[in-house]
């Protein structure tokens, strides 16, 4: 069990206290910025967290990762373009009261639907993590393997709409997670007789070669035209006033924050799916479902709330399986691997003060954004400003130095403009990076267990049922095949459906 | 034909075949008898990996044709990449300083920043802080290299 006075004396320390404020600037910057996301900030700030304390290290994290949630409404509401994807529901309601004169009040409605989201994840996480945690115990190598299997399915059918690019983009990822010297016989694998191969990639840097190249890549082509920014004019009195007309509404934090929490639960599904749900039940619970898209907060609420029950939510299976639930979750999975931490039942037992500075943080930095989107918001709303062409040079220079950083070494800098490059192909040939990225994370796991399996199959005399037939594998077995045959057919029907409409 | 997914398919049967050929080991150079093969399981992953692209090819040279509006590499980003790679390759021995100063500056005259005097201020004041940040708060050794 953890100590508590060693988890608040962790926290309270002045410099965790400042770090985590700037990294939620951070990701709110992030978050607000059109075309960039929290996942790169995660990526692009991982290096520096590595002489830290883990658990100081993953609260800075997951502090841009809630940051970024926020800073996503900002730009949806001011100027109609989501920040992330996450944010598009945001749009509907937010641009239209802020066009109405209330963009003070649209603001103010997304920052505290976004910290209670938060909050709403956080103690989902809490309560839900140690029972989850408890049935990773039983997990054996075939069951590690099949997790695996699972996972890159479900995150390769829901990360990019397309089934057989996600997967063969989960297959490339675990084709680069065998590079180097095989963990038991010491043979090299791909290593095309190059030395600095023969350790295989690391994972951060072609992390973030992966996430942030092609993202400053992406932002050489011309921005997209949005409509001029709203009027922002604040006035006193009307935070309170938001305040009381938020609580008449709390319903739908209700809602918002369970589809949030469950779609994030959901490996791979992240928010960009959950805030069109939660916008919909919200408008189907509501009294004047027609008043929705007419600039209404309930349209802010539902989506903001949602977005932000994802980040607790996606947490879940990361922490305890070792399956992110979005994109962000998963790079934070690579930064938890390379502090040394394993995701399972022994993380809780074993590393249980970084695991509880970590979710009595994550509580910390929601009551953080909402101080720093109160006084810093004039700031957050001039980074709309910012020119893109200054962006692409800083996501460069921050790539490079800080892929240089985690080990002083040249080859992380070449394995991350390696990575940038076939994460650039592989968003133009519409693969999308995060099945590839899950694969490189989750290799080294995945042939774990396949080998141990293997092993401990040839040993009871039947390797073929060792993998089959125990009843956990068959679970998870189960959940493959469905989570592919539901894929296969909603890729089917729409095909017939886009087929019907051209006729 | 959707043109995109016939070139990915052909370009991931090719990649299956390269790395096939490297998982061709001498098996004496395996340790121990009992050993699970290593290349066994990343050559499963190959296989499927062929497999899917063949899927994929397939899959394109029976679609629509389509064409994409947006070339996949512009000269700009062909530009900006190969700044990058020389970036990353000269960045240890050329030295911090000089080389992110230069690959900024490559970079921002490429975007059509066309204001010298101002560009070469922010990309040298850029430069001064990110090397403050690292040496000082972060207490990581930038590259000093031989030039600067």
């Amino acid at each position: 069990m953890f100590d508590i006075s060693v988890v608040l004396s962790n926290l309270f320390e002045p410099m965790t206290l400042l770090l985590m404020a700037l990294s939620a600037c951070f990701g709110i910057i992030m978050g607000a910025i059109p075309g960039l996301s929290g996942t790169l900030g995660i990526a692009l700030l991982m290096p520096f967290t590595f002489g830290l304390e883990p658990g100081v290290a993953l609260l800075m994290l997951g502090s841009v990762y809630c940051g970024s949630e926020y800073g996503g409404s900002i730009p949806s509401i001011l100027i109609n373009t989501p920040g992330t994807a996450a944010a598009l529901c945001t749009t509907f309601d937010g641009h239209p009261m802020a066009q109405n004169g209330h963009a003070q009040k649209a603001l103010l409605t997304a920052l505290i639907s976004s910290v209670f989201g938060g909050l709403f994840g956080v103690c989902a996480l809490i309560f839900l993590s140690i029972p989850l945690a408890h049935v990773a115990m039983s997990f054996g190598a075939p069951e590690q393997f099949w997790l695996c299997v699972f996972a890159l399915t479900i995150i390769a059918s829901l990360s990019s709409g397309q089934v057989l690019k996600g997967i063969i983009g989960a297959l490339l990822g675990l084709l680069f997670a065998c590079v180097g010297m095989d963990p038991i016989t010491g043979i090299p694998r791909f290593t095309f007789n190059t030395m600095e191969l023969m350790n295989g990639i690391n994972v951060v840097p072609a992390l973030i070669g992966l996430f942030a190249i092609p993202q400053a890549l992406m932002l050489l082509k011309p921005a997209g035209e949005h409509g001029g920014m709203a009027p922002y004019r604040p006035a006193p009195g009307v935070f309170w006033q938001t305040v009381k007309e938020f609580f008449h509404r709390i319903w739908v934090v209700g809602v918002a924050g369970v589809v949030g929490l469950i779609i994030g639960i959901m490996p791979g599904a992240g928010g960009n799916i959950a805030t069109f749900i939660a916008y919909n039940e919200a408008k189907r619970f509501s009294r004047k479902p027609e008043k929705f898209g007419t600039g209404i907060m309930e349209g802010i609420m539902a989506p903001e709330v949602c977005n932000n029950a994802v980040v607790g939510g996606a947490q879940i299976p990361m922490l305890t399986l070792g399956i992110p639930g979005s994109a962000p979750a998963a790079v934070m999975l690579g930064a938890l691997m390379t502090h040394g931490l394993k995701p399972g039942f022994a993380l809780f037992t074993e590393q249980s003060d970084v695991v509880f500075t970590y979710f009595i943080g994550l509580f910390l930095a929601n009551i953080m954004i909402l101080i720093l989107g109160l006084v810093l918001i004039r700031i957050f709303v001039r980074v709309l400003q910012i020119p893109q062409n200054f962006l692409v040079v800083a996501i460069i220079a921050m790539s490079v130095v800080g892929a240089y950083s985690i080990s002083t070494s040249a080859m992380d800098v070449i394995s991350m403009c390696a990575g940038g490059l076939i994460g650039y192909i592989l968003i133009r040939y519409k693969f999308g990076v995060a099945p590839m990225a899950l694969g490189l994370i989750l290799g080294g796991m995945m042939e774990e267990g396949f080998k141990l399996s293997l092993h401990l199959g040839a040993a009871e005399g039947n390797v073929v049922m060792f993998f089959f037939s125990r009843p956990q594998s068959l679970v998870l077995i189960a959940l493959t095949v469905l989570s592919l045959v539901y894929s296969i057919w909603k890729e089917i029907s729409a095909a017939r459906k886009a087929g019907q409409a051209a006729a | 034909m959707k043109k995109e997914d016939v070139i990915s398919g052909v370009l991931l049967m090719g990649l299956s075949a390269v790395l096939y050929t490297q998982t061709l080991v001498d098996p004496s150079e395996i340790m121990f008898e009992d050993d699970i093969d290593p290349m066994k399981y990343p050559r499963m992953l190959i296989a499927l990996l062929a497999l899917l692209g063949a899927v994929l090819a397939g899959k394109g040279l029976r679609l629509a044709g389509t064409v994409s509006a947006v070339p996949i590499f512009s000269r700009r980003t062909l530009s900006v990449m190969a700044v990058l790679f020389l970036y990353a390759a000269v960045f240890t021995t050329v030295g911090f300083f000089v080389s992110s100063f230069a690959a900024a500056f490559a970079v921002a005259f490429i975007m059509g920043w066309r204001r010298i005097p101002a560009l070469i201020a922010v990309c040298g004041f850029s430069m001064v802080v990110i090397w403050l940040l690292f040496t000082y708060i972060l207490r990581i050794p930038l590259p000093v290299g031989t030039l600067f």
